[in-house]
């Protein structure tokens, strides 16, 4: 991002809403969730629709639950008739991407008060897994065969063979996911595992299993983004977007093979790194271990949360999973890293971006109820999406910097 | 306040008879254009905001690979999909914002890719799945709803058909008459085949810039407006497009605008059937709503020049040409010194965006 001598209008996240996750919440229709999202936020907001100047949709492929462009079904289940309305679509990043699309409404000076919303039931299409089967190239790659399991589990080998990851190691993270989201009470999965039942669930693509994996959801997620004289209006608690950014990896897994300039290849995460650097740049930040209090990030499986704080900056390259081992990022370590049990136990796929964004904000203002980092007042936000591809993170601070 | 500039435009539209292309090769093509004509290469961008259709690409999560040969590698990326106008609002909000200075906007849609009608039978699994699926609501259903409820609204009927056919002959910039579009077979009545878009394959990019950079002025976006109606096009008011007139108020309110019919040289207007674009007339400012018959069939206002969308137009992505002809528009002079560029999209135009695209002195 180019230096910049014009600076965004202050944004913070005044309001979340989340709805409970679960495998297929069956009663509620797709935008029923978006409705009770919405309201959940403009509640927490202390608004209603009618403060509300534009909306933003995070609606990943629809393909996953069958209506083309559903972003014009949705529009009168999310208060947007006779509103601004866009729809962003990045992956599995879209809800971070969404979030980015409503900071940049209010940064411009143009609204005051956006809402930011998105729900998903990923089980809609009975198996996820047979649509994104589909998202790779299909002359080149996708007979590999190449699925969002087997392309991480690529990776994590790659990681293995470099820095001598070991499955135990994996497991310690999950253990840790589990362990948190069973203080959450919207999170999808809700209980404890040991390292042994990780390892002896069953193999999705070695060295990946069960446990080490996401599940697939059902639920809804939105946030209420406000400019300065907003928030002051009502004296909200505000978490100010310190931050924000985003980068794309290259499409094609086999051309990111090789080192990169930086020493990274597919067993890390390069392009987090890089959307990292311009985020804490904007930040300010320019020691994340010393300057982050807590960590949301988008970790589908357990090996991609250890490469990702690395490219996050709290750990060197290929030193992270020790420090998982020795609770540097539980919930009472140094810098906790996804307190709210992560992708690990809720991935409703179109807000598992904003799941992260929300439950940073909650963590700044000091709503995360059980699983609140005591005087959380930096938290970082990341979404990942596509083949492990494009990635954005946000920067939440108590104080306002920009 | 911040100036925005659309210091450079591309287009990729093969013609009958070229080397068939990938979809990637047209965005390439548009995009490497946009930046030739901006003067500015790839590493120069400090983003690149397309707007991809998983629909009518034919791929679950398309920008996985549209944003390669729109120039995201390793930059910042993001697809607004609900409609290309909405890509380039987000880029006008980022430099807006400060945090960008030059960014790419790209987007496309590929007929040829998904022949047969396909993409008539894609749209039709947008409409709401409950209730409203089975009656077969289509893109062009819904246009010709549109069309219907106008010219049953209109004093005289007849008259309305003419004006339609007069706006056809025009948009379709190859000396056709309305005594041909009206000999044209009905297609969802009462369009007629001549009063509806070809199909065709495209892609356009625009270099979005904040000003300063030297080689970059020129061509201003001087403000952007956008608003939605509903999802459900039987509680909309087909006519009167309220939304329409919102998205228009705020453009003009950000770009100064106060008389748009005396301020506006140039209209380029979504003409999916020439009764939407006689509709847009009124909620643009371009003249009082019983004027708009009137000022069709005199044939001298300055709407679509260069021709509209029924010289053919891709899917999704297509309405951005309405941006490029604009620029081309104002960059050919001819005291010119502001147009407007209308893009919709939804059934029957729901998400209505206006540009007021200026000419910098």
């Amino acid at each position: 991002m180019s230096a910049s001598v014009l600076r965004p209008q202050p944004v913070a996240a005044i309001g979340v809403g989340q709805t409970r996750f679960g495998p297929t919440r069956e009663a509620p229709t797709y935008v029923e969730l978006l409705h009770e999202s919405a309201q959940s936020a403009l509640a927490a907001a202390e608004m209603t629709i009618d403060d509300i100047d534009a909306v933003v949709l995070a609606l990943a492929p629809e393909s996953l639950m069958g209506v083309n462009h559903a972003e014009r079904w949705c529009v009168d289940y999310i208060g947007g008739r006779l509103k601004p309305v866009m729809r962003v679509q990045t992956g599995g990043a879209t809800g971070l991407s969404a979030v980015q699309a409503g900071y940049h409404h209010v940064a411009s000076g143009l609204y005051d008060r956006v809402l930011v919303v998105g729900a998903d039931r990923v089980r809609e299409s009975g198996d996820a897994q047979k649509i994104f089967n589909k998202i790779w190239d299909p002359f080149y790659e996708r007979d590999l065969p190449f699925t969002t399991i087997t392309m991480i589990a690529m990776s994590a080998v790659r990681y293995m063979h470099r820095h001598g990851l070991t499955e135990r190691q994996m497991a310690r993270v999950s253990v840790k996911a589990h362990h948190n989201g069973a203080l959450n009470p919207n999170a999808h999965i809700r209980r404890e595992v040991t390292i042994d039942e990780v390892l002896e669930s069953r193999t999705l693509a070695w060295p990946l299993k069960l446990l080490d994996a996401c599940p697939q959801s059902a639920g809804g997620c939105a946030v209420v983004l406000a400019s300065a004289d907003a928030v002051d209006e009502r004296r909200h608690v505000p978490a100010w977007i310190s931050g924000v950014a985003m980068s794309g990896e290259t499409y094609f897994i086999g051309d990111r093979l090789e080192l990169s300039e930086r020493g990274f290849d597919y067993g890390d995460a390069e392009a987090l790194a890089v959307a990292a650097e311009r985020a804490y740049a904007m930040a300010g930040i320019t020691d994340p271990r010393n300057q982050i209090d807590v960590v949301e990030t988008y970790a589908s499986f357990t090996p991609v949360e250890i490469h990702n704080a690395e490219a996050l900056g709290l750990a060197d390259l290929g030193t992270a999973a020790p420090l998982f081992e020795e609770g540097f990022f539980d919930l009472d370590g140094e810098i906790p890293l996804n307190p709210s049990g992560g992708v690990i136990c809720t991935n409703p796929i179109s807000v598992t971006a904003m799941v992260r964004f929300a439950e940073a904000t909650l963590q700044v203002q000091g709503r995360a109820g059980a699983h609140q980092v005591r005087g959380a007042q930096t938290a970082v936000a990341t979404g990942a999406g596509g083949s492990h591809q494009f990635f954005n993170v946000a920067v939440l601070t108590g104080e306002r910097r920009a | 306040m911040t100036t925005v500039t659309l210091s450079g435009v591309g287009a990729a539209m093969p013609q009958p008879g070229d080397a068939p292309s990938s979809l990637e090769w047209l965005i390439y093509q548009s995009a490497t254009a946009a930046l030739v004509d901006a003067g500015l290469t790839r590493a120069e961008l400090d983003g690149v905001v397309i707007a991809a259709s998983d629909q009518v690409d034919g791929r679950a999560i398309s920008s996985m690979l549209t944003s390669g040969p729109a120039g995201a590698y390793l930059n910042e990326e993001i697809n607004v999909a609900s409609s290309p106008a909405h890509a380039l609002v987000t880029a006008y909000l980022q430099i807006l914002s400060g945090t960008h200075e030059r960014l790419l906007v790209s987007s496309w849609g590929k007929a040829s890719e998904t022949a047969g009608g396909s993409i008539q039978a894609a749209e039709r699994l947008s409409v709401e799945p409950f209730y409203e699926r089975d009656g077969g609501l289509s893109a062009l259903a819904a246009t010709a709803l549109q069309a219907s409820a106008h010219r049953a609204a209109a004093p005289d009927r007849a008259r309305a058909e003419a004006a339609a056919a007069a706006v056809a002959a025009r948009n379709h910039a190859d000396g056709m008459t309305p005594a041909d579009v009206l000999a044209s077979p009905l297609v969802a009545w009462p369009l007629r085949a001549l009063e509806c878009p070809r199909e065709t394959d495209a892609a356009f990019s625009i270099v979005v810039e904040r000003s300063g950079r030297a080689g970059s002025e020129g061509i201003s976006l001087d403000g952007a407006g956008w608003c939605t109606d509903s999802g459900r096009v039987a509680e909309r008011d087909l006519v009167g497009l309220p939304h329409l007139a919102r998205a228009a108020a705020d453009a003009y309110e950000r770009a100064g605008v106060r008389d748009a019919a005396a301020e506006v040289g140039d209209w380029q207007l979504h003409d999916y059937s020439p009764d939407a674009e006689l509709l847009a007339y009124a909620p643009l400012g371009l003249c009082a709503p019983e004027e708009a018959l009137e000022l069709a069939l005199a044939g001298a206002q300055p709407v679509n020049r260069g021709g509209g969308s029924l010289r053919g137009e891709a899917p999704f992505g297509g309405p951005l040409r309405k941006v490029v002809d604009a620029v081309s528009q104002l960059r050919a002079g001819a005291g010119v010194e502001r147009a407007v560029a209308q893009i919709a999209g939804g059934f029957a135009g729901q998400f209505q965006t206006v540009l007021v695209i200026g000419r910098q002195a």
